[in-house]
């Protein structure tokens, strides 16, 4: 029996190499074949070279390159497995995901927008990516991929809108204004103009489009691009309200110390004090607001009116100077504010009469800029009120003695 | 370009896996070569199997998990045996039954055997 010598063994990994056999194993396997069938098969008398070029050619219809890519789609299509399970678990994790979410949401339980993140999460960036690339895989498709593949990408902008939206994070609208525009403007055409011309998708491709015109329509009217003129002007007018009101009881409680200045309390000072500086770190967390939303010197801000405020929708302004802040305007330094005016009219008799300010009660972190200012002015006027309540009290006190 | 000699390939293209699984099943450990060369020898050259058909079926079958490799380094060669493994045991019972209701409706269908009794 003849023997493949090493020599011959190296010459032939060489050659397959050159034909383009990338993998070391398929390489061996077309290594070994060909040197059993020359030591099986080749007869006594012919030539190495010649034989093996005739073993070598039994392998292939044109090219042994075949082999390799042969390979290589089976190698893929298991990953093609892999990706299918990927999509239907993603696919079912972001539906459950969603529905919890809503459903905590709806409930206000905590972790309601965990659960939407991730559900939005694993749809924008793990389900439709992944349906793009097996669209690609699919080469029966045709152009069709290219469509769907812009839709599916529309559809990744739109829900990153969404998930910045619900997260108060800037440029949302432009994000989902983009998306639900391009969706709504360049795919459902394109889409409605593929599905139309074959008479196949005809039918699909309409009662499609007509899904997803409403779809879209319902989307953009659902989610309000800007706030309507209502919504603009009773926050107008509840802020004026306010103010109003906190503008009278200061009047009023000027007027009222006068008259109980002769009882001459101690209490009376406490309170002054207390309320004086209260209102005076709120007043200089508005002016700092306004300062960076109007872009104004701090001093400036302070005579700034809530009507002349710009950007009052903003949200980024109150995470970076309020609820993220670590400085002297920060909600933090609110809340101790609150606390140590809350410890003064603690000791205040009658006791129950003067309410304390719980700043958790108010609606202050991660919103925008109007309800931050108009929540402020309430304390004011809360502590106004307190401090005009006291007074009263003391009048009373003192009618009486009279 | 699969399989020649007396078949046509489009007939036994799909029966490849089948052909070897079942060769494996009935000897414990086989390579490439002896394969071919069992195929060859069982059905007296009626099938031939082609390299070019042989390896990339014998990938699938490894990737999916029916058989395992076992490598043997003969000097400079390496010789991949291949071994069912329980999983692949099963897929030969399953495909062998498949494939025998087949030919059963086959037979059926073509009247195979009422027309051997009429020549």
């Amino acid at each position: 029996m003849y023997k493949v010598n090493d020599e011959q063994i190296d010459f032939i990994l060489s050659d397959i190499a050159k034909r383009g056999i990338e993998t070391e194993d398929v390489r061996f396997n077309i290594l070994d074949h060909v040197c059993c069938i020359i030591e099986n098969e080749m007869p006594n008398d012919s030539d190495f070279i010649e034989f093996y070029e005739r073993t070598i050619s039994r392998f292939y219809k044109k090219k042994l390159r075949e082999l390799q890519e042969e390979t290589n789609n089976l190698i893929i299509f298991k990953y093609y497995y892999a990706m299918r399970r990927t999509l239907k678990i993603s696919g079912a994790a972001s539906m459950i995901l969603s529905i919890l979410g809503a459903i905590f949401k709806a409930q206000h339980l905590p972790g309601a927008n965990i659960l939407i993140l991730l559900s939005l999460f694993f749809f924008a960036f793990i389900f439709i990516p992944l349906n793009i690339v097996m669209k690609f895989k699919n080469k029966e498709e045709g152009t069709n991929r290219f469509v769907m593949s812009f839709g599916f990408i529309v559809g990744i902008i739109i829900t990153t809108g969404f998930i910045f939206k619900l997260f108060y994070w800037p440029a949302s609208n432009i994000i989902m204004l983009g998306g639900l525009s391009l969706f709504s403007f360049i795919f459902i055409p394109i889409y409605f103009i593929t599905s139309y011309r074959s008479e196949t998708t005809r039918f699909n491709g309409i009662i499609n489009t007509t899904f997803m015109v409403a779809g879209a329509g319902l989307v953009f009217a659902l989610v309000s691009m800007k706030t309507s003129a209502n919504v603009t002007s009773s926050i107008h007018s509840m802020e004026s309200f306010q103010s109003e009101k906190v503008r009278h009881l200061k009047v009023k409680n000027t007027e009222l110390y006068k008259t109980v200045e002769q009882l001459d309390i101690k209490e009376a000072e406490a309170i002054r004090i207390a309320t004086k500086r209260l209102d005076d770190i709120i007043l200089a967390i508005s002016a700092n607001l306004i300062s960076h939303s109007n872009s104004v010197p701090f001093e400036k801000a302070k005579s700034i009116k809530f009507r002349d405020v710009i950007g009052l929708n903003n949200s980024t302004i109150i995470q970076r100077e309020f609820d993220n802040s670590k400085g002297k305007f920060s909600h933090n330094e609110l809340i101790n504010a609150a606390n140590s005016y809350n410890e003064t009219i603690k000791l205040i008799q009658p006791k129950g009469v003067l309410q304390p300010i719980d700043i958790n009660k108010t609606q202050m972190s991660n919103t925008i800029l109007s309800v931050v200012l108009i929540e402020l002015t309430n304390i004011r006027a809360n502590i106004y009120y307190n401090e005009y309540s006291y007074l009263c009290y003391q009048q009373g006190l003192l009618a009486q003695k009279t | 370009m699969y399989i020649y000699p007396m078949y046509s390939s489009e007939l036994i293209k799909g029966t490849l896996k089948t052909i070897v699984l079942n060769l494996l099943k009935e000897n414990d450990r086989m390579y490439g070569y002896e394969i071919t060369q069992k195929v060859k020898e069982l059905t007296s050259n009626k099938i031939q199997i082609t390299e070019g058909a042989l390896y990339p079926t014998l990938h699938a079958l490894e990737k999916h998990g029916d058989v395992i490799t076992d490598k043997v380094y003969i000097g400079k060669r390496v010789r991949k045996y291949y071994i069912l493994t329980d999983q692949g045991k099963k897929t030969v019972k399953e495909r062998v039954n498949e494939l025998a209701d087949f030919m059963k409706t086959m037979r059926f269908l073509l009247d195979i055997d009422s027309s051997l009794s009429n020549v």
